[in-house]
């Protein structure tokens, strides 16, 4: 009974006392209709061709050197600092001097490693070859990440070499969000062949570029005056100079040595970046790749879980990785090359250190070159 | 599907010209299945608790209707309580689940607690009170009950509105439903430039406020000075407000197209000179709602009580009451509860003024007291709140920070260009008492600042994950 009340709508003449009944009024005629009258529209193609002539004016403007020499360097949206830094000092080379012929790939520890001017002097004074280096070290990458820089370095400037400084750390990243940073930045997803629109954005237009630069700054201001800071140390070719500390004055904190206690102890050889790693070797034929042992202080060998053992396995990994697909692979240089006033910290050389092992790196190059165990740089056209 | 994300903008676009090729009879039933898809896109759970709520308030409506006296109100008390019960449950359901979760880990019992999380349906506290104030309305013969069931549903799930409100009032939301209306010029245009400027104040002033509001402060309230909480604390009440108001702007340019106009939710609370002028102007859909439903029944309960106007009672209990229903309308926490009695008492000291001696209007103080009073107003009115809300349990902390710091530490000044353009459309809106004042500029002027602002959304939006807005956490 009580349901059937419930569902029997009442009949609106027996509905009580109702004060308004205008709701009704209007019940004959209901719905929307279109009315728009010419001219429509005007505004919004006015606007339309105000953003057009915006973003001409503004993408040729922002490419001309004067206007790129006032502005910081623009950016590809990525957190990651170096990245962006050695993305548009590697651009400003390629259009100033032309490509390079050999680029250094990275992590922080090959971007304190490798200085280029020394590198180059060191292998004309081997070779008597001329060449254009590039030091593309960036901070956190992954063995992962690094097999997407490559392919993107080798598709945009196709160079000879790429000597890729690689640790069994690179194999067994330590924070996943940093290691992300790199990999899901949309460029670099783009440049991989993952469409994305803000990845084409950042590739295509510089307006862009700039945009997420003056973003960066407005969001982060303490990053973005680091970022100016590090870009006013670092060269045309993309080495930091004047990192001079080093760990005889200024000792690695205690706190600071259980941190890569904690870190080795942990690390293991993964095969998902190896298996990135074996890709990507055999997708540039064109390119020879060499894989090189990063030197590490003697103190962190024993923070490993079986020590240098550790350390071994891992690299014996990564060489028969390179051997496989026809990379060269180099050992670290000598223990006795480095001594402790070389490193800014325990990972990282100082600017001595850099000097000492890329003047070792160039002629140990060099000389592979000569023995015909790489192939000549400084020979082809599209890169003189 | 986020309003402001590309998703939304093709469904709306899709379920637009739709609108427009079938005919008029059909209209309203295309807006129905619409909000119902885009509510199940959400979640279908969501949209099963829309329907049952829907049905037995559309039907309940016409059983109040049916009666008089005292069988009336029984109906109608029964009704709010049904109402309330089910928001009270969603609201309050992951609070005790927690607790039943932590109890059975103590005792080590073997439940699988995985799957004990119970989600609040998006929108539930807005189409809530909307449902209450419709039994509301027929209960005091102000409307009947309506007759159509696709309409009173489209009252209760209508898309544009749905998520975050504004919380319509059947007595106006229905008859649009009824009536011959038309798109024309005019509107079409005052559509689009509310979407436009919501956009704006969303994405390229919100967003981005709250990504430059530092983490350590939001989360901890890490150590700062004075003025840098007082500045933090302020950009995050602009963002709120650049946020909300713009989801607003939005959902009303969008509803405008398809001819029906929604509650205006602000009305410029930054420039307001008192609390009661304050709440008049901020989320006027819900202070208006709270007014007419518990400020003015309470109000007129009391003065039948005692018709004298200086009883403490009449003045302090009705601001005090609607505030606390307020807050924990927001959500049922003791956080919320104290700003609830904040604002009650600041409400409730203005109508203790007012009561003993004659008070001047706001308009005609002088400009240098209307401009303190303007500032004072947007501190504790939003600030406060906002400060009380999001670091609650640890106000100690923070002002132990206080006392650490120079007080007049700045923050990066950087904050302020992002101030400026949202402020700048308040301003504008302010002066010339309109919600899109740049309609009449001239069409070159017009065309440069919609391409401006276009762009500035374009660049803003990308490489962003669209950030949900705060209110539809309510």
């Amino acid at each position: 009974m009580f349901l059937k009340k419930l569902l029997t709508l009442p009949n609106p003449t027996q509905r009580v006392n109702m004060k308004k009944t205008n709701h009704n009024q209007a019940l004959d005629q209901p719905g929307v209709s279109l009315d728009l009258k010419k001219p429509f529209g005007i505004t919004l193609l006015l606007s339309l061709l105000f953003i057009i002539l915006f973003m001409v004016s503004s993408e040729l403007l922002l490419r001309t050197k004067p206007v790129q020499e006032i502005l910081p360097l623009p950016s590809v949206g990525s957190p990651n600092r170096s990245l962006d830094i050695k993305v548009h000092l590697l651009e400003r080379l390629a259009r100033d001097e032309g490509p390079p012929n050999i680029i250094f790939l990275g992590s922080s520890l090959a971007n304190a490693a490798f200085d280029p001017t020394t590198f180059q002097v060191a292998f004309k004074k081997t070779t008597g070859k001329e060449i254009r280096c590039f030091n593309f070290g960036v901070n956190a990458l992954t063995m992962t990440a690094g097999t997407k820089l490559a392919n993107i370095l080798v598709d945009l400037y196709n160079p000879e070499m790429i000597i890729w400084g690689v640790t069994p750390l690179d194999l067994s990243p330590r924070n996943k969000k940093k290691q992300l940073i790199i990999e899901q930045n949309h460029w670099v997803r783009y440049r991989n062949g993952e469409d994305n629109f803000a990845g084409w954005l950042a590739d295509v237009s510089y307006s862009y570029r700039y945009f997420l630069r003056f973003r960066f700054w407005m969001e982060f201001p303490k990053l973005s005056f680091q970022r100016s800071r590090v870009v006013s140390k670092t060269t045309a070719y993309g080495f930091r100079i004047n990192r001079t500390r080093n760990i005889i004055d200024n000792p690695v904190p205690p706190k600071r040595i259980d941190h890569h206690r904690r870190i080795m102890a942990n690390v293991s050889p993964k095969p998902g970046p190896l298996a990135q790693l074996q890709k990507a070797l055999a997708k540039h034929k064109s390119t020879a790749f060499i894989l090189l042992d990063m030197p590490h202080h003697a103190t962190l060998m024993k923070f490993y879980k079986k020590g240098p053992q550790t350390h071994q396995q891992i690299m014996g990994k990564i060489q028969s990785t390179a051997r496989q697909q026809g990379a060269y692979y180099q050992e670290a240089p000598p223990p006795q090359l480095l001594e402790d006033r070389d490193w800014y910290d325990l990972t990282h050389l100082n600017h001595r250190g850099a000097t000492k092992f890329s003047r070792w790196l160039g002629k140990k190059i060099g000389d592979a070159v000569n023995n015909k165990m790489l192939p000549e740089p400084g020979n082809r056209e599209d890169i003189r | 599907m986020t309003i402001q994300s590309l998703e939304f903008f093709a469904f709306f676009a899709l379920v637009l010209v739709l609108y427009y090729i079938i005919p008029k009879k059909f209209q309203n039933l295309l807006l129905l299945v619409a909000s119902y898809v885009f509510y199940i896109s959400i979640s279908l759970n969501f949209a099963l608790i829309l329907l049952v709520m829907t049905l037995v308030n559309f039907g309940w409506a016409h059983y109040i209707s049916r009666v008089q006296g005292k069988s009336r109100r029984k109906r109608l008390i029964i009704g709010i309580f049904f109402n309330t019960i089910i928001w009270l449950f969603f609201k309050l359901a992951n609070f005790f689940v927690l607790q039943v979760i932590a109890l059975i880990k103590q005792l080590g019992l073997p439940f699988n607690t995985g799957s004990m999380k119970v989600l609040l349906p998006i929108g539930l506290s807005f189409y809530t009170l909307q449902a209450i104030s419709y039994l509301l309305d027929v209960h005091r013969e102000q409307m009947p009950p309506s007759q159509k069931l696709v309409d009173f549903s489209l009252y209760m799930a209508y898309f544009p509105k749905l998520t975050a409100g504004p919380i319509e009032r059947a007595q106006r939301f229905l008859p649009q439903l009824r009536q011959s209306r038309s798109l024309d010029n005019k509107s079409a245009a005052r559509s689009f430039t509310l979407i436009i400027i919501g956009l704006f104040r969303k994405i390229v002033v919100a967003d981005t406020l709250m990504a430059v509001i530092p983490r350590n402060f939001i989360q901890e309230g890490a150590s700062f000075s004075l003025l840098e909480i007082l500045i933090w604390v302020m950009t995050g009440a602009f963002a709120l407000y650049n946020d909300f108001c713009g989801y607003t702007n939005m959902v009303r340019g969008i509803s405008g197209f398809f001819g029906i106009e929604l509650t205006r939710n602000f009305a410029h609370p930054l420039f307001a000179r008192n609390f009661s002028e304050f709440w008049g102007r901020w989320h006027i859909s819900l202070s208006s709602w709270l007014r007419d439903y518990i400020y003015f029944p309470l109000s007129r309960y009391l003065v039948r009580r005692n018709p004298n106007v200086k009883n403490k009672a009449n003045i302090i209990l009705p601001p005090m009451v609607t505030m606390i229903v307020s807050a924990l309308w927001h959500n049922p926490q003791l956080s919320y509860l104290t700003w609830g009695v904040f604002m009650g008492v600041a409400l409730a000291g203005e109508r203790v003024k007012s009561a003993f001696r004659p008070v001047k209007p706001p308009s005609k103080l002088p400009l240098w007291r209307q401009s303190i009073a303007m500032t004072l107003t947007t501190v504790l009115g939003l600030g406060i709140p906002i400060l009380l809300v999001t670091h609650f349990y640890s106000l100690g902390t923070l002002f132990q920070h206080i006392l650490n710091h120079s007080p007049w530490t700045l923050p990066q000044s950087r904050v302020f260009l992002l101030i400026l353009p949202g402020l700048w459309i308040d301003i504008l809106q302010y002066r010339s008492k309109n919600e899109t004042p740049f309609m009449h500029w001239a069409p070159i002027t017009k065309a440069l600042l919609l391409a401006l602002a276009a762009l500035g959304i374009f660049f803003f939006a990308q490489e962003r994950i669209a950030e949900p807005f705060i209110y539809q956490g309510f």
